[in-house]
């Protein structure tokens, strides 16, 4: 078959340059330097590559001229130019791409055609193709080959993003371990406060218990102050107590509260859930009942006559185009039919127009065949639709029922939380009256003692006592406010934010866990996927190579193939000794890599036949060459490739030959 | 009314089949990014209720 590559504006020409490949055979193209031998190489190398996603081989890519680098013009666009144009025309498929100045690249492409970015890896057999640099570095870890020729590296990449989250739950566990820390350390400083507080308070006892012993004051003012003072320390002592009490009896409610609430709630969120489900299937049963089976089944075998007809036309044009191939291809140059005896001009370009027209015609006819399939579906699954109703009928009976047993238990739990809603209700303003209690003697206690203290300066015995127990209070107000800190940052640091979500400490710990739980299992998942596919990727690339090495009758080494562990190249000589990529001979470096190269293409890109190459085979030494070339004549042959190859001539001209 | 525990393995579940439907229509790993962290963000959100 022929390939028709057009180029324009490509590299140094501008304008338009055809080339017809055919298959079957090696094409060459011969020239000197800079006569546009690689262009073609590269351009068939951009059009069957193109989209690049992966940034490994747009690394490639821009290592071969065919994308720019940085921020640089398009290497392969003609210099005055700003856009230049590739197209393919081979198997009845039809390529374009629109390079542009900037490197940009838009393809057209039909939809049954799949290009394939590692065409950069497996079809190319120059220089500085990957597998070659491996080889010339001595590098002999191929695992790359076997991860990006098959879906390993994409598994790669999405444990890349899963890996990255991993990473985030062990920061947010670190977190939680510094903040239980903090939080730690607060609540043991809180506790030495509250015992320092209690030593005082019990200070506090013991003078007054003195000044109960010392005699009454002269002063009857002093007295009944310090009297008054003793009454408004008992009752604040009391009050104390009880707020603690109503407090812990209010935590208790709320905790009920919210446990009952949540149980209504979870009732609620079912029954809509069910409610939703049941209209979901009223409208389907809405739809089921428009449909006509009678109606559809007629339909069907209309269309299928239909269909009958149009695949009998498409037999016809198919066959029609065969022969316009036959002619096209058949060399003779007069003007009668050698197909029949008609005596009718048929020329090349006749044939070829009627080729195109007979190719449009059964593009129409597919498109026309895929439709009357479509109809026929849509109907075939409108009448399968129609055949459940009475199953959603029973469906919708089912979950009424449900419907009606979740709203019961729902109503019967109502009652609780109003209750406990009351109790709290009640309780919350025993607090509140309590609290304000609280606050009206401790600011009649503040006066009372400003007026004791400035009685009892003249007396000097009960002075000192009252100075005592000021500086009491004075201590213990400050251990309060240092306890309502520590209370404060305990508050602060509850909750830890993981992807913007503030999640409280009592649960973190939890979700952290189970977080970390699932992401290994994801791990796991991927890197038996990861491994599955590189063993399998790497026992068909072997296999590929020793049939390649059998082919090429390679009478030098026993083996060469990937270790299908660490992936690593071995190459073992005649006798079975393995020797090191590092010890071999430039030429034979140069034979490994052509067999790894079509091997490469052989496994893993067989549905794009082309194979391009450049000067490096024929640099191999004169029988090695001729091996390889033969070789490749014969594959190119057995399996209808495209092998373009170039060749450097002293001949300033282009020049392109086929063998 | 016993509750039942709706999230065992339900994360793994979910990512796991985002995998493979990644893997059928070609990785996009911005767009996995994205599904990834919705998934993740959502199971946090159940298992706080």
């Amino acid at each position: 078959m022929k390939a028709e590559l057009t180029l324009e504006n490509i590299g140094s020409h501008r304008g338009f340059r055809n080339y017809d490949i055919n298959s079957g055979k090696i094409t060459i193209f011969e020239g000197a330097n800079s006569s546009g031998k690689s262009t073609i190489i590269k351009s068939i190398a951009t059009i069957l590559s193109s989209p690049i996603r992966s940034k490994n081989l747009r690394d490639e890519a821009n290592m071969f001229g065919i994308l720019p680098k940085d921020e640089r013009d398009s290497p392969i666009v003609n210099i005055f130019e700003d856009k230049a144009q590739i197209s393919l025309n081979y198997n009845d498929f039809d390529l374009k791409t629109e390079i542009f100045k900037n490197g940009k690249i838009e393809i057209n492409f039909p939809k049954n055609f799949q290009s394939n970015e590692n065409f950069l890896y497996a079809c190319m057999l120059v220089k500085n193709s990957k597998i070659q640099r491996y080889l010339a570095s001595g590098d002999d870890n191929f695992q790359w080959i076997v991860s990006e020729m098959s879906f390993a590296g994409k598994y790669e990449e999405l444990s890349e993003t899963n890996n990255s989250y991993v990473r985030l739950i062990n920061a947010a566990k670190n977190t939680m371990a510094d903040i239980n820390n903090k939080i730690g350390k607060y609540i043991d400083e809180n506790k030495e406060f509250k015992a320092k507080k209690e030593e005082f308070e019990r200070d506090l006892n013991i003078i007054n218990e003195e000044k109960k012993k010392l005699p009454k004051s002269d002063n009857p003012e002093l007295v009944k102050f310090e009297n008054e003072q003793e009454k408004i320390l008992n009752e604040i002592n009391r009050l104390n107590e009880r707020l603690e009490s109503v407090n812990k009896e209010a935590a208790e409610k709320n905790k009920e509260l919210k446990e009952k609430s949540s149980d209504i709630d979870n009732l609620e969120l079912e029954k809509n859930n069910l409610i939703e489900e049941v209209k979901k299937i009223e409208k389907e049963i809405e739809e089921i009942k428009k449909i006509n089976s009678d109606e559809e089944y007629k339909k069907i075998s209309k269309n299928q006559k239909i269909l009958e007809s149009i695949i009998a036309e498409q037999s016809k044009f198919k066959t029609l185009r065969e022969l316009y191939n036959t002619i096209l291809n058949s060399r003779l140059e007069s003007d009668a039919c050698p197909l029949c005896e008609s005596k009718i001009s048929i020329t090349k370009d006749k044939s070829s127009n009627k080729l195109k027209e007979i190719n449009k015609k059964l593009e129409e006819i597919l498109s026309k065949k895929n439709q009357i399939g479509g109809e026929i579906k849509v109907s075939e699954n409108k009448i399968k639709l129609a055949s459940s109703l009475k199953s959603k009928e029973v469906q919708i009976n089912k979950k009424n029922k449900t419907i009606s047993s979740k709203a019961t238990q729902i109503s019967s739990k109502q009652n609780k939380p109003k209750t406990i809603q009351n109790e709290l209700r009640g309780i919350n303003k025993n607090i509140e009256g309590t609290e304000k209690l609280l606050s009206e003697n401790k600011k009649k206690l503040e006066e009372i003692e400003k007026r004791i203290e400035i009685l009892a300066k003249e007396d000097e015995e009960h002075s000192e006592l009252i100075q005592k127990k000021k500086k009491i209070f004075e201590d213990i107000k400050k251990i309060d406010i240092n306890i309502g800190k520590n209370d404060e940052l305990i508050k602060e640091n509850s909750n830890i934010d993981l992807l913007g979500i503030k999640i409280p400490i009592e649960k973190a710990d939890n979700i952290i866990d189970k977080l970390s739980e699932e992401l290994e299992k994801i791990e796991l998942y991927l890197n038996e996927k990861i491994d599955e596919q590189r063993i399998g990727a790497g026992k068909k690339f072997n296999e590929t190579i020793r049939k390649v090495t059998k082919d090429l009758e390679l009478e030098d080494f026993d083996d060469i193939s990937l270790d299908l562990k660490d992936y690593r190249l071995n190459v073992v000589r005649k006798g079975g000794k393995t020797q090191p990529l590092g010890a071999l001979g430039g030429a034979e470096r140069g034979i490994i890599g052509g067999i790894l190269q079509v091997s490469c293409k052989q496994t893993y890109l067989r549905d794009i036949p082309f194979f391009v190459g450049d000067d490096i085979i024929l640099e191999l030494d004169p029988v090695m060459s001729k091996k390889f070339i033969d070789y490749l004549r014969k594959l190119a042959a057995e399996d209808d490739l495209y092998i373009i190859i170039t060749r450097i001539t002293n001949n300033k001209q282009l020049n392109q030959v086929e063998i | 009314m016993a509750k039942k525990n709706p999230h065992n393995d339900e994360l793994s579940n979910k990512i796991i089949e985002e995998i493979n439907n990644q893997i059928k229509k070609g990785v996009n790993i911005n767009e996995f990014d994205k599904d990834f962290s919705k998934i993740i963000k959502d199971y946090i959100g159940r298992l706080l209720k």
